[in-house]
């Protein structure tokens, strides 16, 4: 009787351990999820915290891969200044939606995150600490970056991070070796150029068509109406104003995407980001639709690369060839978050300090959305800057397009180039998209 | 007496409690959740929500081309993986059924695909249909290798049912060859002995006595077709052109892409009572043909 009373009280004790782990598990699985995911967390942590007693944790949301040695510096440095504090930063590229908001609804909101501008971190604002007020800090940044911050009643909800640029990049190599001089800025000088360029066996096109992303981002050149901008295109067709049958360009949409696979690679639906990005760079491909942000992995399949930005053709008119630019990531404050004020001065820190301006211009290569005068890494940016001065860009539709944008016309793009849609359903399927 | 079966009730329930208090908190809460969830509008983020009753679900059964794409894709998956993979398996295993040293080696190759990451399984098939077809192409010169197999839709499919069936026919096997041996001797020498085949022994005696097997590897693949997600989640990505888009995955993007959390819990419930019917056809005939020993 003894030994069964032992027994039973053991099986207890054993029951009473696995509730124990079951109760611990909230942490280890949200670690065990970004590990899968490929993502890092990098815990920097300094030496004078260790001293001083109780120890504050700010959690730090990162949805970037990009210059991770340069922040870690930065946020060493954060600790070193503020003795006690310890920043945990999770860094996510991929899958970094699903990952914030998993971590949200599970109560683990991090005291500073980014997210997509637009679309994606409104849903994301009731969580957020209004800026409007905070004018010295808001005064730091360029306005139009500001704005990218604002949701529908002008409230200042997120911070700017930098800006990103996007349209064709093209390799200045192959271009001088097919004798093209003159840069295509109409549909019809594009498709010149494409020729000059099958002539001595290069391949112009490397669209990345199996990326849904590249597809969506792509269209929206030709949708942009440059009186209207970026807002007011998606104010008009959101409101019906706008249809996609009366864009005057969108039909080059089209004439642009049968280009790509005449003159791309054999199967253009199985190039993925990196492949067209590694043609580029290893003169395997003239051009290819991406931005700025790509320059850390053109530079570490080639840093010898001759690459420059291309003014997306999209009509008959050359003053009609933009590059799309936006701050389109876009730093929230938890305003529930135990250590607000502490929060607040991170996101400060890294978003308009020198350190953090070292992050951002050395470590990713962007132009920051803050005021500065620093000279930045990236030759695409540099590129892109010039552009900007002389007014040839163009906001960007697809972050305040409609939710789910790019994954949902993406893949009728697709169609189109595997021929089993045509362009007047995919027209139709554009038109439906934006009406519901 | 009363007290023993007191202890022996207390007994059992010591066992069975911890799984329970597993199943109650992974599943069974999950699952009113995601019923409560789907009567509502709700972007998955914000801390408000729409009741809009049955909204959710009268939107899946009018409006949702993608999501009825995604039942005929998984269909059609199930339908060919569950047939391929159990015939395969069920193969290997009567020829890997002997107890001799290469049968175990083997068992082993069959089974190391089962036991592999996903990610690096996809970066295998992701090499033998890129450089891999092509240098086969440059030496064979069969067009075969030059199609766009992970850009045409059809050929997509046929590479995920294909790579799906590498992966999992390991498991399967095993099944079957547990079956296999567990089949008593003196039933196939009687056999013999009476005069039948080689042929005859397997489709008269060792197939009747390993329905209990094939029931479960048919029951397991077909949760596994239902349940498709990982592969495509990793591989295809659902493309070329939405064509490789199964249920798990468009109820994946619906909630966390398009953020209609509500309509992606409803397209969930709607897909949970269409695989409850399934299944529970299959068990039955199955079932009904299983033979005591």
């Amino acid at each position: 009787m003894v030994k069964k009373t032992v027994a039973v009280l053991m099986s207890v004790a054993m029951a009473g351990t696995l509730l124990a782990g079951c109760g611990g598990s909230s942490a280890a699985s949200s670690s065990a999820a970004s590990a899968t995911s490929g993502s890092s967390s990098a815990e920097a942590s300094s030496e004078g915290t260790a001293a001083s007693g109780e120890e504050v944790v700010l959690k730090v949301f990162d949805a970037h891969a990009y210059g991770l040695d340069q922040y870690a510096e930065m946020a060493a440095k954060f600790e070193e200044e503020h003795p006690g504090v310890k920043i945990q930063v999770q860094h996510a590229a991929n899958d970094n939606t699903t990952l914030l908001q998993s971590r949200v609804n599970s109560g683990d909101i991090p005291d500073v995150f980014d997210i997509e501008s637009g679309t994606a971190a409104q849903a994301y604002y009731e969580y957020a600490y209004d800026w409007t007020n905070d004018t010295e800090v808001l005064k730091l940044f360029n306005e139009d970056a500001v704005n990218t911050g604002k949701d529908a009643d002008g409230k200042v909800m997120s911070l700017p991070w930098t800006y990103e640029n996007m349209g064709l990049i093209y390799n200045k190599d192959l271009f001088a070796k097919a004798g093209i001089t003159e840069l295509p800025q109409t549909m019809d000088e594009l498709e010149a150029a494409c020729e000059k360029m099958k002539a001595v066996g290069i391949t112009a096109f490397a669209l990345s068509a199996k990326e849904t992303w590249v597809l969506g981002q792509l269209a929206t050149h030709f949708m942009m109406d440059k009186s209207l901008d970026a807002a007011g295109v998606v104010e008009a067709l959101k409101s019906g104003k706008l249809t996609f049958k009366d864009m005057p360009n969108f039909q080059n949409l089209f004439r642009f995407l049968d280009l790509a696979v005449k003159y791309g690679p054999d199967k253009p639906l199985e190039v993925d980001w990196e492949t067209c990005e590694n043609m580029l760079a290893n003169n395997e491909a003239a051009i290819i639709h991406m931005g700025d942000w790509c320059q850390s992995t053109l530079d570490s399949f080639n840093p010898d690369a001759n690459l420059a930005f291309l003014p997306c053709p999209v009509s008959d008119k050359a003053e009609d060839a933009t590059l799309l630019s936006s701050c389109n990531w876009t730093y929230i404050v938890n305003k529930d978050s135990k250590n607000l004020e502490l929060a607040k001065e991170y996101a400060e820190y890294i978003l308009s300090s020198d350190m953090g301006q070292y992050w951002m211009c050395d470590g990713v290569g962007a132009v920051p959305a803050v005021k500065t005068d620093k000279e930045v890494q990236g030759r695409l940016a540099n590129d892109a800057k010039t552009y900007v001065t002389e007014g040839k860009t163009n906001g960007w539709i697809h972050t305040i397009a409609p939710t789910g944008y790019a994954d949902s016309m993406g893949p009728i793009l697709q169609a189109y180039m595997t021929g089993d849609m045509t362009a007047e359903e995919v027209t139709t399927e554009f038109q439906n998209f934006w009406a519901s | 007496m009363k007290n023993k079966k007191v202890t022996e009730f207390l007994i059992f329930a010591l066992f069975v409690f911890p799984a329970v208090i597993f199943v109650i908190f992974s599943t069974d809460i999950p699952f009113l959740m995601n019923l409560y969830y789907s009567f509502f509008d709700w972007n998955g983020v914000g801390k408000s929500m729409t009741f809009v009753g049955f909204d959710n679900f009268i939107k899946i059964f009018t409006a949702d081309t993608l999501f009825w794409k995604g039942v005929k894709f998984t269909l059609k998956f199930a339908v060919f993986y569950v047939v391929i993979v159990n015939i395969i398996a069920l193969a290997i295993a009567l020829v890997l059924s002997k107890e001799k040293k290469s049968a175990s080696v083997g068992r082993a190759f069959y089974y190391i695909p089962y036991i592999i990451s996903l990610t690096a399984i996809s970066l295998i098939w992701k090499f033998i249909i890129g450089p891999g077809f092509e240098s086969l192409y440059n030496i064979t010169g069969w067009e075969i290798f030059n199609w766009s197999w992970l850009g045409t839709g059809k050929l997509a499919f046929v590479v995920v049912v294909v790579m799906t069936v590498w992966q999992n026919v390991g498991f399967y096997m095993v099944n079957y060859i547990a079956g296999i041996i567990a089949v008593p001797k003196e039933l196939m020498e009687a056999a013999q002995i009476d005069g039948a085949n080689k042929v005859q022994t397997i489709t008269r005696i060792t197939i009747p006595m390993i329905m209990p097997s094939i029931s479960i590897c048919l029951l397991t693949s077909l949760t596994f077709a239902f349940k498709l997600f990982d592969v495509i989640m990793v591989f295809t990505k659902g493309g070329p052109a939405n064509s490789t888009v199964s249920v798990a995955y468009n109820i994946y993007k619906e909630a966390f892409v398009n953020s209609n959390y509500g309509l992606a819990t409803a397209k969930s419930l709607v897909f949970v009572v269409f695989v409850l019917i399934i299944t529970a056809i299959q068990m039955k005939v199955t079932k009904s043909k299983e033979v005591e020993s």
